[in-house]
């Protein structure tokens, strides 16, 4: 009381001393960069004044405590009281460390402040995005957020980068979170090609729609964790919302330009750990004839063969030979070396020694450069932004690359005082002349490298058809089963290109200051076109083949909202906006193809021996939804918010189709409400509940009938293997979620967790049955799932001793989904199948089985039979195979945790961003086949005098077992045969844990006085690496890798995966 | 009409609460208006039904087509994958060099055929079921189902039969029948549906269309149903004590008369219906090698049917002196590199067999394997008949389906000559001959006769026994795990050598 006395009483003495003195300050950007023309207003006195280009303002005032009110086109706004005159130096706009009084972008485009949320979300700045550039929008948000986990596609720049939010809650389908820019829904999905992993085709992996976007275009993101953020976006928000809001036009100094530009270099990160002291050839003997048995095991594609650099002079492929004229040739130029009499011409041996980096050295050094430009201009009463960005990318593997290009515009008009356009606009192309193969089969380089003795010389494949025969049959070191990996990739290409507009224009009409309506459309529409071309001679498609696949794909989103907001009285505010959406999308998937080319080297439909084979598909999809939203809020330090949705897809039965979505959240800002100690500056508990509803794919309701190809002339059908499901259900999903957010010494130190249940209940799974039932699979709604979760973020300013400054936050996420309940008289559930080995014998599948109680991810395989904890050997000396299915492992991680420092001194910015994941199980394929084959470094273990396998033999009778210690000495090549056999999945299985580090940058901030002689507003210049180091358990691949088997990402699998990449360069920002 | 109804009703709520919150008179009319209207529009869901129709695929087909795919694709599937690739190596027609390994009785569960065979099941269903089917359909029908499941069970043992194929009735977990019901049931049995179905056929003057067999020609459906009939009679023979349907059959006049009702589809010769191998990878094809037991077999016999079935090696006819060579079975490439054994000395398999792509066609039963069969319940007393007639017309109707000429001395030869001596041993080991890549059906000849005698190879990874059945698919542990555990036990657990029941 006394206190408040006497300030009202320097109140007036200030006034009655009137006399005005004038306060100077500058305005920045977080990034320290000057903010001009912003509008710096003295609250309830009509003094305004503006900054100038390099942001510095002066004001006459009268007093010596009063508010500033800064507001600047694309920046928050900031209102800075000053006390007894003492006004900063500098004043920051959109500071974007603080977690105070953060805006967010919550659903429907909504800005909300970020205490008053119920429920997790994680905004992300456009510096944490681009600092360290990465090709894939997706990939940047790796370790970064708690709760949030990220993979990647194998194929390099231009994979598919999956990412899961909070675990996953669906037993089946993506569980890939929805992605909206500027409020509007796009496609993250990849439309894969059906191609099958070991039939004429082999996957290849087209990238995730989401890394169209060109990251200098986002001002931020907003990743909406839990169900209850995500409730009013509907059917695909389940697995949250990746909110992604695009930069709009500012005002700027100079000519509004900025520019920013990368040139970052790839090198192999991994590569399968081979060994390098026996060569190709099996029983040690190997001579070269003509690859297909002729010589000496050159049939053979195992590494048995003599051992390497001891001096032997051995015929091998690449050795000088002749042709019948006496020309010189190379060895693998088997048919001009063959005479008439079917005998060929002699070789002259070559030395046999060891090529160690046959391998490495058939990848290249990527390059990948990466530019963005934007021009920014804004009046008081439009802004427009134009930016267009390009990438250039050569991949590690020879001939595959990567090109995007991109045009945005962003325009914002004011029209009159009531009326606001939003409009943004991007189109972007994106193409290859190739996409590397993938899976299991010749198509993939590295399948080849598997069956690739450790002698030959890769580089001598180079010149891949063999002589007098370009077009018609390519050279190789055997022609039984392997491909020239350089006629892989520079002939059997898969190329694509696609163009793709997405945006969204979207009107808001202020009937009064508490009324307003916006109208919003948006679309996402692309053609995508793809072409297969395979060469004559090649071993999956002796005769060649052709193929173009189309794709187009459509969205609209139309909503239309109406908000009103006022206030109850001084202390009580409220909101209510209700709204509706259509969303309609169709996608139109067609493809040709002439599986036998009639001449080679031409790749046109028209050139095909026999029946051309081609499909269309189009799917058809259409949501309507209505909602609407109420938010109160008690001062500053209660508020509450409820949202109600009721969507009605086509994709469910018609009695069916109607679902609502019903979320509560509260949030109490304790801070706000009771004076804390001195030490505590934030305090803010958060509570919500939600239940969201989902649908299903187009067509899931009614039997049809699939077209096979003629016999002769004769038209066949047969039936689907998915029973469909005429009484689907929409599923559901319940989360409670709760969480505390505090911050200490200022908010020097915060701390945000997290922690959450999520129910989900008659998920539609499209549920493998027996197949003796006449279907495979059945889509059904059935099963409980639980996860439970718990992130936790950690931030703060660990020091800061003159210009010297370390920042550093830690997140951590822990999940587990445990199925909670199986429909009645459903003992397990098996939620999906990956194909692992295949060929006759053995198990061929890794199986996701859901049981009772058991927990999401398992996967189960067939092993060897164990006694008392030890494998069972036969009396030859191998381990008995039993086909019972065991559990192998789980592809889910038991925690992990990102590192994310930032360290600055001067003009130098540093950042590190280390993470690491804890549990989970791969099942390599890698290991079980370079084990069989000979290739990897496990298998020089008993080389020379054979191997005794660790486990017992019965040395009593069938009926009445008595186990002793195997004693049973096998030849190595033998014992690695039948241990990695294909017939188990076992043997083959690594603990899936990492610690990566993830991104590097180090920036230099070049000092103004010089930028501005070379008449540039900013200059920043860095080094910039990504995925620099890996530490794992497993020696030959990288666990983080997706694998693709037909139309489908599968987990917990590595598939013959390329070796993984780091990346450094550099990275130079300006402004002009 | 009605979703657009329930769906007004349910916006009735937003509205009034919207109506609440506006408080200005003046723009409330029409806001009203607006959010009504617009609420309308999002909200009808009368044309969903008709944007949820598949219009990729159709809801119901003729059956015609059904036909054609249950025929081409069961056949195909017999011809290659099941016959060439696996059963050859079983019955010793061809030796792997490395990695087929069921050469050395790493079985594992064949569960690509399992499930392309109920899949057909499947579709002969629909194709009973269909509107415009009729009693030929459903007869045909029949005759397919009775096939597929008994190679169902001479596979795998006891399997799902009476209750298989019924997801469409809500049984997702069938239970298994035993091998002694689905061939005996006198109800429901392969050999009772067998007899309908010819009976059927025999009087119907229904006709059917897609028959990529047979083209229509019932009669010849009639005699396939016999002859595979007399096949399964045999089959069973072990445990039968009545001979009476087989001697029936053997007089009826109504088996397969000659090669001309051969149960068999053709490869032609564009894709998607040539045969694989003549597209596959040039090392598959050099794992299908000649094995010693086919090679003294032919030797012995002076077999100019030798020619066709396989090629002389490389390294004799680079030699000079084209000769034919055959490898041991089960043997890995460990042991065929220390025995210094040359590859280009072992012979390869025949140019039809890879070199065109129609050079064989897709079998399910010849002509000369009736004969056979004649001739051993003949030899055995099962059937009145000479047995030395059914014998001759079966080799030389194999010759016959090989294009081959009977040497003029080929029945004088001691090896062949049904003297008395070994007769069994010489129609069975002709028989086994004569189903080079008919599925599986050679495999089951040995497992039932124990003739000709096949020696597990050297390295073969079962304790050097000869397997007599796949194990269960996976998927079956994993998705009918209650049904699958009773099924393995009462087989005797799921392992390759336990014994089905007309084996035992």
């Amino acid at each position: 009381m006394r206190i408040a006395l006497i300030a009202v009483m320097q109140l007036f003495l200030t006034a009655a001393y009137c006399q005005n003195v004038t306060y100077s300050s500058r305005i920045v950007d977080s990034e320290n960069n000057s903010v001009a023309f912003a509008t710096i207003q003295e609250m309830n006195f009509n003094n305004v004044v503006t900054s100038d280009e390099d942001g510095n303002f002066t004001i006459k005032i009268s007093r010596k405590n009063f508010d500033l009110k800064i507001t600047s086109v694309g920046f928050e706004a900031v209102i800075v009281s000053v006390i007894n005159g003492q006004l900063p130096r500098y004043i920051s706009l959109n500071t974007s460390a603080e977690l105070l009084d953060q805006v967010v972008v919550t659903a429907l485009g909504i800005e909300r402040e970020r205490q008053s949320l119920g429920s997790s979300v994680t905004k992300i700045s456009t510096k944490e995005l681009n600092e360290v550039p990465l090709t894939n929008l997706v990939n940047s948000l790796a370790g970064q957020i708690a709760g949030v986990q990220v993979t990647n596609g194998s194929s390099g720049v231009g994979s598919s980068s999956r990412i899961v939010i909070r675990g996953e809650n669906s037993l089946s389908g993506s569980n890939q979170p929805l992605f909206v820019v500027d409020g509007v829904p796009i496609s993250n999905e990849q439309i894969t090609s059906n191609l099958v992993n070991r039939g004429a085709l082999q996957e290849v992996d087209y990238g995730n729609g989401g890394a169209d976007i060109n990251p200098d275009d986002i001002e931020s993101i907003t990743i909406l964790k839990g169900a209850g953020s995500a409730a009013l976006y509907g059917t695909r928000a389940a697995n949250g919302v990746v909110v992604i809001t695009t930069k709009r036009g500012k005002r700027a100094k100079g000519i509004g330009v900025s520019l920013s530009s990368s040139l970052t270099f790839e090198d192999l990160l991994t590569m399968p750990d081979y060994q390098n002291v026996y060569g190709g050839g099996g029983n040690g003997d190997y001579s070269f004839q003509n690859g297909i048995g002729g010589g000496v095991r050159d049939g053979g594609i195992s590494s048995y063969g003599p051992k390497l650099n001891q001096g032997l002079l051995i015929n091998q492929f690449d050795s000088p030979s002749v042709d019948v004229n006496g020309n010189p040739v190379r060895a693998g130029d088997v048919i001009t070396r063959q005479k008439s009499d079917g005998s060929f011409t002699p070789i002259t041996a070559t030395p046999w020694v060891s090529k160690p980096n046959n391998v490495r050295d058939f990848f290249k050094i990527g390059v990948t450069s990466q530019t963005s430009i934007a021009v920014n201009s804004a009046t008081e009463s439009n802004n427009t932004r134009i930016s267009y960005s390009n990438l250039r990318n050569e991949g590690v593997l020879p001939n595959t690359d990567l090109n995007r290009d991109g045009l945005a515009l962003s325009l914002d008009q004011l029209l009159g005082k009531k009326l606001s356009i939003r409009s943004y606009v991007n189109y972007v192309n994106t193409r290859s002349k190739n996409r590397p193969n993938l899976g299991y089969g010749y198509e993939n380089v590295m399948y080849g490298f598997n069956w690739t003795g450790r002698n030959f010389n890769i580089g001598s494949l180079k010149d891949y058809w063999q002589a007098g025969q370009v077009g018609k049959q390519h050279y190789d070191f055997n022609y039984l089963w392997l491909t020239n990996p350089y006629l892989t990739l520079f002939e059997n290409t898969n190329s694509f290109n696609k163009n793709r507009v997405f945006g969204n224009i979207s009107a808001t009409y202020d009937f009064t200051s508490n009324l307003s309506l916006t109208f919003r459309n948006g679309m996402d529409t692309y053609d995508d076109r793809r072409e297969f071309r395979r060469a004559v001679s090649t071993n999956q498609n002796p005769r060649g083949s052709y193929r173009e696949d189309n794709i187009r794909f459509r969205e609209i989103n139309s909503d239309l909202l109406l908000s009103y907001k006022n206030q109850l009285n001084e202390v009580i505010k409220y909101s209510v906006s209700v709204g509706g959406n259509r969303f309609d999308q169709t996608i139109n998937y067609t493809f040709a193809e002439a599986s036998q080319l009639a001449l080679p080297t031409i790749y046109t439909l028209a050139n095909s021996r026999t029946p051309l084979r081609s499909d269309s598909q189009l799917f058809s999809k259409r949501i309507n939804s209505l909602y609407g939203i109420g938010s109160m809020s008690y001062q500053n330090m209660l508020y509450l918010d409820l949202t109600y949705r009721n969507d009605w897809s086509s994709t469910l039965p018609t009695n069916n189709n109607s679902f609502g979505y019903y979320s509560a959240g509260l949030s109490y800002v304790v801070s706000n409400m009771f004076t804390m100690p001195n030490k505590i500056s934030l305090l803010n508990f958060r509570l919500s509940v939600a239940s969201v509803g989902n649908d299903t794919n187009p067509y899931q309701n009614a039997q049809n009938f699939l077209f096979n190809q003629n016999y002769g002339s004769s038209f066949r059908v047969t039936n689907e293997t998915v029973l469909k499901n005429a009484n689907l259900r929409p599923e559901r999903l319940t989360a409670v979620e709760a969480g505390l957010e505090a911050g200490f010494f200022k908010n020097r130190l915060q701390i945000d967790i997290s922690a959450y249940q999520n129910t989900s209940v008659n998920q539609i799974i499209s549920r493998p049955i027996s197949s003796a039932s006449g279907f495979q699979n059945f889509n059904v709604n059935g099963g409980e799932v639980r996860t439970r979760g718990f992130e936790a973020l950690v931030s703060g300013n660990i020091m800061k001793k003159g210009s010297f400054s370390w920042d550093a936050s830690v997140n951590y996420t822990t999940y587990r989904s445990i199925v909670t309940r199986l429909p009645a008289g459903v003992d397990q559930f098996v939620t999906g199948v990956a194909n692992v080995f295949s060929g006759s014998g053995g198990s061929n599948s890794v199986f996701y089985i859901a049981r009772e109680n058991g927990r999401v991810g398992d996967m189960y395989g067939s092993g060897f039979v164990q006694v008392e904890g030890k494998t069972l050997y036969g009396s030859n000396g191998l381990p008995i195979q039993d086909n019972t299915l065991r559990v192998l492992g789980n592809y889910n991680p038991d925690f992990s945790m990102g590192f994310n420092n930032h360290f600055a001194y001067k003009g130098l910015e540093m950042k590190v961003l280390v993470d690491w994941r804890q549990g989970g199980t791969l099942i390599s394929r890698t290991r079980a086949l370079g084990n069989t084959s000979g290739v990897l470094k496990e298998t020089l273990v008993g080389r020379e005098n054979g191997v005794i396998g660790d486990g017992v033999v019965n040395v009593g009778t069938t009926d009445n077992p008595q186990y002793a210690p195997n004693t049973k000495l096998v030849a190595a090549s033998t014992f690695y045969n039948n241990v990695f056999d294909r017939g188990n999945e076992a043997s083959a299985t690594y603990d899936a844990s990492y610690v990566k580090l993830r991104q590097v940058a180090l920036y230099y901030t070049i000092p103004a006085s010089f930028v501005k002689r070379v008449k540039l507003q900013s200059l920043k210049i860095g080094f910039v690496g990504s995925n620099l180091l890996l530490f794992t358990e497993n020696p030959h691949v990288d666990p983080e890798l997706n694998a693709f088997q037909e139309t489908n990402i599968i987990y917990g699998v590595d598939d013959m995966s390329y070796p993984s990449a780091r990346s450094y360069g550099f990275s130079i920002k300006t402004e002009f | 009409m009605n979703q657009c109804e329930s769906s007004l009703t349910s916006i009735f709520c937003p509205c009034c609460f919207i109506f609440k919150i506006i408080k200005m008179k003046k723009t409330r009319n029409i806001f009203v208006c607006v959010v009504c209207l617009f609420s309308i529009g999002v909200s009808c869901t009368k044309d969903f039904e008709e944007l949820n129709t598949n219009p990729n695929a159709p809801q119901s087909v003729d059956p015609q087509f059904l036909l054609s795919n249950v025929i081409s694709i069961a056949a195909d599937r017999n011809a290659y994958e099941q016959g060439f690739r696996l059963s050859n190596y079983l019955a010793q027609f061809s030796a792997s060099v490395e990695f087929e390994r069921i050469d050395r009785y790493e079985m594992g569960s064949n569960s690509g055929y399992w499930n392309t065979l109920y899949r057909l099941l499947s579709d002969v269903r629909t194709m009973k079921e269909s509107p415009t089917s009729n009693e030929a359909y459903g007869a045909v029908g029949d005759i397919m189902s009775s096939y597929m499941f008994s190679q169902l069970t001479d596979l795998w043992g006891d399997v799902p039969y009476t209750d298989a194929v019924k997801a469409l009735d809500g049984t997702y977990t069938p239970t298994y029948a035993t091998q002694q019901e689905i061939y005996n049931n006198p109800q429901t049995g392969i050999l009772a549906t067998l007899k309908n179905a010819a009976e059927t056929l025999e009087k119907t003057n229904s006709t059917i269309s897609g028959d990529v067999m047979f083209n229509g020609n019932l009669n010849k459906w009639v005699r396939f149903a016999n002859s595979l009939r007399f096949r399964y009679l045999l089959r069973t023979s072990k445990n039968a004590s009545n001979f009476s349907e087989m001697k029936a059959l053997a007089t009826s006049g109504k088996l397969m008369q000659s090669n001309a009702d051969n149960a068999l589809v053709p490869y032609l010769t564009a894709a998607p219906n040539q045969w694989q191998m003549s597209l596959a990878a040039l090392g598959l094809y050099q794992e299908h090698r000649m094995t010693k037991t086919v090679d003294s077999v032919l030797t012995l016999w002076k077999d100019p049917r030798v020619a066709v079935l396989y090629k002389p090696t490389q390294k004799s006819v680079l030699d000079g002196s084209p000769a034919y060579r055959g490898l041991l079975n089960g043997q890995g490439r460990e042991t065929i590199g220390e025995k210094n054994i040359n590859l280009n000395d072992v012979s390869l398999f025949g140019t039809i067999f890879r070199d065109v792509p129609n050079g064989v066609n897709a079998q399910f039963m010849q002509y000369s394997e009736l004969q056979f069969a004649l001739a051993e319940a003949a030899q055995k007393g099962y059937i009145n008949g000479d047995v030395e007639e059914f014998y001759e017309k079966g080799v030389r109707a194999s010759f016959e389906y090989y294009k081959t000429v009977v040497p003029v001395d080929y029945f004088a030869n001691s090896a062949i000559a049904l003297n008395g001596t070994n007769n069994l041993v010489k129609i069975m080991t002709q028989k086994w001959l004569s189903l080079i890549g008919i599925g599986h059906e050679a495999w089951f000849e040995i497992r039932r006769t124990g003739i000709p005698t096949v020696k597990p190879g050297p390295d073969n990874l079962n304790e050097g026994r000869y397997p007599v059945r796949y194990t269960y698919p996976e998927s079956e542990q994993a998705t009918n795990s209650a049904n699958y555990k009773a099924a393995a036990q009462k087989m005797g657990g799921d392992d390759i050598n336990s014994k089905s029941w007309w084996d035992k």
